[in-house]
């Protein structure tokens, strides 16, 4: 017992946490229970095993033996040669039902006394078996006859070096006379005495930065390795990482504060660029790797390895000289530098942060070359690769706003300078909100100092389940949004509180006049006195107004085949409109029959032109965010989409815009962006010379995650993850019935007590599946022991507003302990953006797919104080099970497991779906303008397909060259495009057509959204 | 109230308007040099957005219109006079816009009218955030407020087309009283918006030349309602608010009586039910079409009640449904109007459908006694017992006898009776005196089948004359016997030669077979020994 005087706020976190794993794992096995009334062996899902006969009984594969084992043990490689000896300690315990009319005829069972005997043993190479005798007397005397055991010694040697693999088996019968379970309980091995050499992780190449050395490997079980020497059995493995600290202690950190840098940066920056340079020096010179080479015996492929990182972090350092560079040598660029460090301190105010992480600042500087630089610059695709949780957002927001500021200065008054895209569903509406904040900063700074310009605001491009795509005056088809709809407005609040004064009294309204969907702040003392804030939600408001950085979904992309407005997005729109507030004019249709996308506007055909050049009006800069899931068919049917939008964007601006990425992987980045974006990648920063430290970051002693690995041995996983919540529940209500008893079990200063309820009382429970956490949620409901368990899901069928609701939920919980969320079933929905701090514990039920899914999972708990993970293994599975071996390694070298992401865009049938994107977002965006008529119709398009001579020849060659296919490997490809450009022109030409507008001509119709991959199932033919 | 009045007033300041306010002849010198100066299609834009400028509304244009022609002459002065200061101050304007990049660049005709104190920089000052502070947001539980900005809104953005109807669904969509729609619509007059009445029950295709000479009534009938046009669901949307604001309104006036309003409300509330009764005209009038085609469904046929009646019926239930037709429920009239046709096409045929009216409830267990039997005779292959009809039908098997009863033909009085047809029901079943001096219908019967059989074996077994002189000898259908005599001298040979054909007539008569059928009559003068006979007959 340590003393809890002076406790820190971590520290207690850490106590609490440990005591919440004693007690789960309490649970599990079965601690200091001296009777039940139920079947222990139903019950318990830690520590037990079940008899061998039973075992060899079943199915006698390995899979069902890992789901309910008869034995555990520790897999050693010996440094010496046989006769080996060593010592064995056993420790298990037996549960035992009394007869009908025993002590206690309700709870029937009692659990015995402690077996713990000391089992010497000799093993020659062909191992053997000791201690039955001793271990069945032992049982016998505790009262539970018939039980047997012992510990069995293999020598595998069919390995480079000779394996012992030292067991506990559960050698009792499974039905004998006056025996009630064959099960050991609470079951635990030492060994202790054998002098053994590590193993090598094979599981992963050998690389300079990392080491396998693993010294034992655990049979059912982790092994811990005891100060003595001794490896002793553990039921679960637990992993601790440590938060890491963003600067390396050994140089002298320069002030990165945001109000430093916005008054006098280049000195402090300076000092970071030497800061690195000395770094690079001290640890990549030949010298210094020269040395490593020796101590760490690398072998000359490791070296050559370490050679070629070193290159690459000399490079980055050279793109950090260039930076500062440019902003001595730029004022321009400078000034927006400055303007953005303004901005960002002011939309942090009052959030607790106000400075720059170093590598922060390194990745801008690094990247903003690309102000000076655009076409040279957009070669190269930046991918940001930080640790989740360290601030990419910002990092983001930082390079937004610098080249926002940059384009007020250089002329570019209004439209579009970033568009940033996030996959799915997975732009949440935290992220938005920091988006919003951050602008409305800059919004302020702007006025400010008179940087002139249209306002800075902030466009949500997201799917019409989250936001309208148009509002429309009258119902006409069913899903058409009047100002009239249900749920209108409020129904469509995107931000959480006002960007500008944070109050959180948001309203919504919807502006006939100007048409106009505004979210508004009530708050009278706002800067904003009640007017609109400038953030756009419906996709056509985002056309009319173009706002400097618009978010939104992956998917959006896909409007581009067929939507003509999108060209707002990709160059500039055709005209204004005369009317103050209806905007940007776009090609004319029908029902807006002079461009404008106001219903009835009365502007007249006397349209304004375009009040800035035209070709400043493309975005510089295009954002992806989770870069990495980016594959397969949604990899391959954006990568042509990315070409589309380049192509459009060169077409009408003759600009690229500059693309910047994060991902959770650099496993093969560079080949992903080649194909993505044709371009090549580029990473930041490079990871250091050894795992977990480099220039920007070094790990502290800080606890970061508690990791628990758990195989449920017997029972569901879905029982074990009812159990470890309820247990975690009951924890918490114990804590508030009786905080003095808690706090000095746990350790804790019971000053910290509503802290901690707060921080650890809402568990989130994570599901792979859809159908895994609505199960979760159900049986949650039903078998429990803590009553009262408030369960709210998040999951990608979760509606918008009620994800908005159960978010306001969590940050802010009801003073009512009784009354808040106490469980969040998620799906993937959650790992992406979703940052509340009050969410520390978190079980998940079975291992993700993928490591990037786990490393992004696990990082939405303990994000500003000490998290616990109950991974709970699919333990029948093969994956899960070699997880559960390697844990360790899992977790703190998880960046090496992940897997190159499986992409390409020359698949025939992604080409098939693209096409008629490709073909008619040239029609809309570039051809109907340069028109100057409209191209809607396919008898307009005849026409004009006649007049300007257009052939399928040199459309499918266009086409091709815009997807990049022009290699002599891709003649089929260009064969398949010239065959659909053919059945285009024809359907054209054909009297009989039934096309109504010119997206229906062809084949197939532009896709709708760039997940309609699969293959619908033909219900007839 | 009075901060929603004052903010109205406030919005109707910030919308400048036309006419009486402003200078008229400003606009109308404005009006007259953008026509003079431009031609055709470009003029036409450029007086739109004139009118967009001004914010003038139809009304407006039309006393400037009507101003433009009457000074056109006399006028002619100072509007050169005004002309030239006009393009003085166009350069001025293009000089201050200092963000516009394309300054040289300004729509022309702002240089040529000028005298607008509009700048290029005003025109964009939306886009630089320098607009005037929005008015703050009024309290959520104004609704009154919150609906006439809203239509406020769409009355300035449309260019003033604003309908009563339009008005109307919004108020009924945010649930307004009557009370507060009334209120609302004094702001909106207040506020100079003016509400066209847009409902018209009136056909809008006229009617072809001579069409009613070429059809029956029900084609012409057809032709007529095939005028109205047919209306979509946002239109039925706005009719149905306009009706149950009529009904509001109605109510209202009512309640109050002849005393209790002012005799400006009392107006505003006559109005909405005029405009109510207004809507509910054009929304049965365009679901005419609808009524036909569910009355001239099969089903119907044959039920007694006539097409044109069907009609008739139908529209019946088509004026109710209009009643109480409930737009905020997202489905068609029809859909909610068909089942209101139907019942009430139904409940004609059950009312007028047979001669003797039986009540709707007894009409429809008529409907399910027929129902059974049909089925039981399809399945049994015969007539199915009251028995097999009870159970079938789920009823007392004396209810069933009892519907059977009541469900027999009705028949009618001069329906022709027996096989020559010179019998109509009402001889022998009208009243006593009417009937020739025999009471019993049986023998009433009897007697005229005797007659007819015998004078058909007559016919048939015997020459013309014989037969004749056998009807005279023995005075048959007369019950007058003529002598040898008078009937020779009729035919004008011998008494003896009357005798001869007599005799060979009876003997043929005698001889032939065919007479059996007669015998029947001889054997049996009583009424209880014939039916006994016939009962026996029927027996063996």
């Amino acid at each position: 017992m340590t003393g809890t005087v002076n406790q820190s706020e971590e520290q207690a976190c850490e106590a609490f946490v440990s005591w919440l794993d004693r007690r789960v794992v309490a649970a599990g096995r079965g601690d200091g229970l001296d009777r039940l009334e139920v079947a222990p062996s139903g019950t318990f899902w830690l520590g037990r095993l079940a008899c061998e006969e039973e075992v060899r009984k079943g199915a006698a594969d390995e899979r069902s033996e890992r789901l309910d084992p008869c034995a555990i043990g520790v897999r050693l490689r010996p440094a010496a040669t046989p006769p080996w000896s060593l010592s064995v300690t056993v420790r298990a315990r037996a549960w035992v039902r009394d007869p009908k009319d025993g002590l206690n005829p309700k709870r029937r069972w009692w659990r015995s006394d402690l077996v713990e005997e000391v089992v010497p043993v000799v093993v020659e190479a062909k191992g053997g078996s000791f201690g039955r005798k001793q271990l069945e007397n032992a049982f016998a005397a505790v009262g539970a006859p018939g039980l047997s055991a012992e510990v069995r010694v293999e020598v595998e040697d069919w390995h480079r070096d000779t394996e012992l693999v030292v067991q506990l088996v559960n050698t009792s019968p499974e039905k004998a006379p006056g025996l009630t379970d064959s099960h050991l309980y609470e079951t635990q091995l030492e060994v202790s005495g054998l002098p053994t050499a590590p193993f090598q992780l094979e599981a992963l190449p050998d690389t300079f930065r990392y080491n396998r050395e693993v010294p034992a490997y655990g049979v059912n079980v982790g092994v811990e390795v005891l100060p003595s020497g001794a490896f002793r059995t553990s039921d679960t493995v637990t992993v601790q990482t440590y938060r890491p600290q963003y600067w390396n202690p050994a140089y002298e950190s320069p002030d990165l504060s945001f109000l430093t840098l916005a008054d006098k940066p280049l000195p402090q920056l300076a000092a970071l660029v030497d800061a690195l340079a000395a770094y690079d020096d001290a640890h990549w010179s030949s010298a210094a790797l020269d040395a490593r080479q020796a101590a760490y015996l690398w072998t000359a492929a490791m070296r050559r390895e370490a050679d070629e990182s070193a290159a690459k972090v000399f490079a980055e350092l050279e793109r950090l000289r260039a930076g500062l560079e440019l902003l001595r040598s730029r004022s321009e660029i400078l000034r927006a530098f400055q303007l953005m460090n303004k901005a960002i301190a002011r939309s942090a105010e009052g959030r607790g942060y106000t400075e720059w992480r170093p590598f922060q600042v390194g990745f801008l500087l690094s990247a903003i070359r690309f102000l000076a630089e655009p076409a040279d610059e957009a070669r190269y695709v930046d991918t940001v690769w930080f640790a989740t949780g360290g601030g990419k957002t910002e990092t983001y927001l930082g390079l937004l706003l610098t080249a926002a500021f940059f384009d007020r200065l250089t002329g570019k008054t209004m439209g579009v300078t970033a568009w940033s895209r996030f996959p799915l569903r997975l732009l949440s509406l935290q992220q938005t909100q920091r988006f919003a904040d951050a602008l409305a900063g800059a919004e302020v700074v702007r006025n400010e100092e008179e940087v002139g310009g249209t306002p800075f605001s902030l466009g949500f491009l997201v799917g019409k389940a989250g936001t309208p795509n148009k509002i429309v005056p009258k119902p006409g088809e069913d899903d058409d949004i009047t100002p009239d709809s249900p749920g209108m407005p409020d129904k469509y609040r995107v931000l959480l509180h006002c960007p500008f004064c944070r109050d959180e009294n948001v309203k919504m309204r919807f502006v006939r006049e100007r048409w106009k969907l505004e979210h508004y702040c009530t708050n009278a003392e706002c800067s904003t006195k009640g007017r609109a804030l400038p953030m756009y939600i419906v996709d056509q408001e985002v056309f009319r107004f173009l706002p400097t950085v618009v978010v939104g979904t992956l998917d959006k992309a896909a409007s581009i085949g067929l939507q003509q407005a999108m060209r707002g997005l990709v160059g500039p729109p055709q005209k204004l409109c005369p009317v103050p507030w209806h905007g940007f004019t776009y090609a004319e249709r029908s029902k807006s029959p002079n461009g404008c996308l106001v219903p009835n506007c009365q502007g007249g055909q006397v349209l304004k032109p375009l009040p800035m050049d035209e070709e400043r009006f493309a975005p510089s800069l295009r954002l992806q965010d989770e870069l990495h899931l980016l594959r397969d068919s949604l990899g391959a049917v954006d990568s042509h989409y990315e070409s589309l939008l380049d192509h459009l964007q060169s077409e009408l601006c003759g600009t690229r815009a500059k693309i910047v990425a994060s991902s959770a992987t650099l496993e093969g980045y560079d080949r992903q962006i080649d194909v993505l974006y044709q371009r090549y990648g580029r990473v930041f920063p490079e990871p250091g010379p050894q795992a977990g430290e480099s220039f920007w970051t070094t790990s502290t002693g800080h606890p970061l995650r508690r990791f628990v690995a758990v195989a449920p041995r017997g029972v569901t996983l879905e029982h074990v993850s009812d159990r470890t919540l309820d247990s975690l529940q009951r924890c918490i209500r114990e804590l508030l019935d009786d905080p003095t008893k808690v706090c000095a079990e746990a350790d804790v200063d019971p000053k910290h007590a509503a802290m901690l309820v707060s921080l650890y009382g809402t568990n989130v429970v994570y599901g792979m599946t859809l159908y895994d956490v609505e199960a979760a949620g159900r049986s949650l409901g039903s078998n429990n022991t803590v009553g009262g368990i408030n369960l709210e899901q998040l999951t990608g069928q979760t509606e918008f507003d009620d994800v908005r609701a159960v978010l306001e939920r969590l940050e802010d919980p009801e003073d009512d302990f009784g009354e808040r969320v106490h469980v969040v079933a998620a799906s993937s929905m959650l790992s992406h953006g979703v940052d509340v701090d009050r969410l520390n514990t978190m079980v998940m039920l079975g291992m993700p797919l993928t490591t990037a899914e786990f490393i992004q999972t696990t990082a939405r708990v303990g994000r500003r104080f000490p998290g616990l993970v109950y991974v709970l293994h699919k333990i029948g599975r093969e994956r899960d099970a070699q997880t559960f071996r390697t844990f360790e390694q899992y977790v703190r070298q998880g960046d090496r497991f992940v897997d190159p992401i499986p992409i390409t865009r020359r698949s025939r049938r992604v080409l098939d779906l693209t096409i008629p994107g490709l073909v008619n977002a040239r029609t809309l965006m570039l051809r109907e303008p340069a028109s100057r008529q409209r191209l809607s119709t396919p008898a307009k398009l005849r026409d004009y397909v006649r007049a300007s001579g257009m052939t399928p020849a040199a459309e499918s060659k266009a086409v091709a060259e815009v997807l990049g296919l022009e290699g002599s490997e891709d003649s089929v490809h260009c064969e398949q495009i010239a065959d659909w450009l053919q059945d285009w022109f024809a359907e054209l030409e054909d009297p009989t057509s039934k096309a109504k507008y010119v997206g229906d001509i062809g084949p197939r119709s532009p896709m709708i959204s760039l997940r309609d991959v699969e293959a619908t199932a033909p219900i007839h033919d | 109230m009075g901060g929603v009045v004052a903010n109205s007033i406030r919005l109707a300041a910030q919308r400048p308007k036309g006419g009486t306010k402003r200078d008229t002849r400003a606009l109308v010198g404005e009006l007259r040099t953008i026509l003079s100066r431009h031609g055709g299609g470009e003029a036409q834009s450029l007086v739109a957005d004139f009118t967009i400028r001004h914010s003038l509304t139809h009304r407006d244009i039309d006393a400037l219109l009507i101003a433009l022609v009457q000074d056109g002459v006399t006028d002619v002065d100072t509007d050169s006079v005004n002309e030239p200061t006009a393009v003085g101050s166009g350069p001025v304007s293009t000089a201050v816009a200092p963000v516009n990049a394309a300054g040289a660049n300004v729509v022309p005709f702002r240089e040529s009218i000028g005298a607008e104190t509009h700048t290029v920089v005003d025109d964009l000052a939306w886009m630089f955030g320098e607009e005037p502070e929005f008015p703050m947001s009024r309290p959520a539980d104004d609704i009154v407020g919150q609906a006439l900005d809203d239509l406020l809104g769409d009355w300035s953005r449309t260019g003033g087309h604003l309908t009563r109807a339009e008005v109307a669904v919004l108020a009924t969509k945010r649930s307004l009283s009557s009370t507060q729609f009334g209120e609302l619509l004094v702001l909106l007059e207040g506020a100079g918006v003016d509400l066209p009445d847009s409902t018209d029950p009136r056909p809008r295709r006229s009617a072809p030349k001579g069409y009613e000479l070429q059809e029956d009534s029900v084609g012409q009938y057809l032709h007529t309602i095939g005028r109205y046009p047919l209306i979509d669901g946002p239109r039925e949307v706005e009719l149905w608010s306009l009706i149950s604001q009529g009904h509001a309104a109605q109510e209202e006036l009512e309640a109050a009586g002849e005393r209790g309003l002012t005799p400006s409300i009392r107006r505003s509330l006559q109005t909405r039910v005029e405009d109510g009764r207004h809507a509910h005209a054009e929304l049965v009038c365009a679901n005419q079409r609808l009524v036909v085609s569910i009355a001239k469904l099969r089903q119907y046929e044959g039920n007694g009640v006539e097409f044109a009646d069907r009609i008739q019926d139908g529209n019946l239930g088509l004026m109710r449904a209009a009643d109480k037709f409930d737009g905020s429920k997202g489905f068609k009239f029809s859909t909610y109007a068909t089942w209101w046709i139907r019942q009430s096409i139904d409940r004609g045929i059950a009312d007028r459908g047979r001669s003797i009216r039986i009540p709707v409830h007894f009409h429809v267990q008529v409907q399910k006694v027929r129902k059974a039997v049909r089925r039981l005779a399809v399945g049994l292959d015969r007539e199915p017992s009251v028995h097999e009809i009870a159970d079938a039908a789920d009823m007392d098997p004396g209810a069933v006898q009892a519907v059977l009863d009541l469900d027999r033909m009705c028949l009618s009085l001069d329906q022709g009776y027996g096989d020559d047809g010179d019998l109509t029901l009402s001889d022998v079943l009208a009243a006593e005196e009417e009937r020739d001096g025999r009471t019993d219908p049986v023998a009433i019967v009897a007697h005229t089948m005797l007659r007819c059989d015998l004078q058909r074996t007559l016919m048939m077994l015997l020459p013309e004359r014989a037969v004749r002189v056998i009807e005279r000898r023995f005075g048959l259908g007369t019950g007058d016997e003529e002598t040898l005599e008078a009937i020779a001298a009729d035919y004008g040979v011998t008494r003896e030669r009357i005798r001869q054909i007599q005799v060979k007539a009876m003997k043929t008569l005698r001889e032939s077979r065919d007479v059996a059928v007669l015998r029947s009559y001889l054997a049996d003068d009583s009424t209880a020994g014939w039916t006994t006979d016939w009962m026996g007959g029927r027996a063996s």
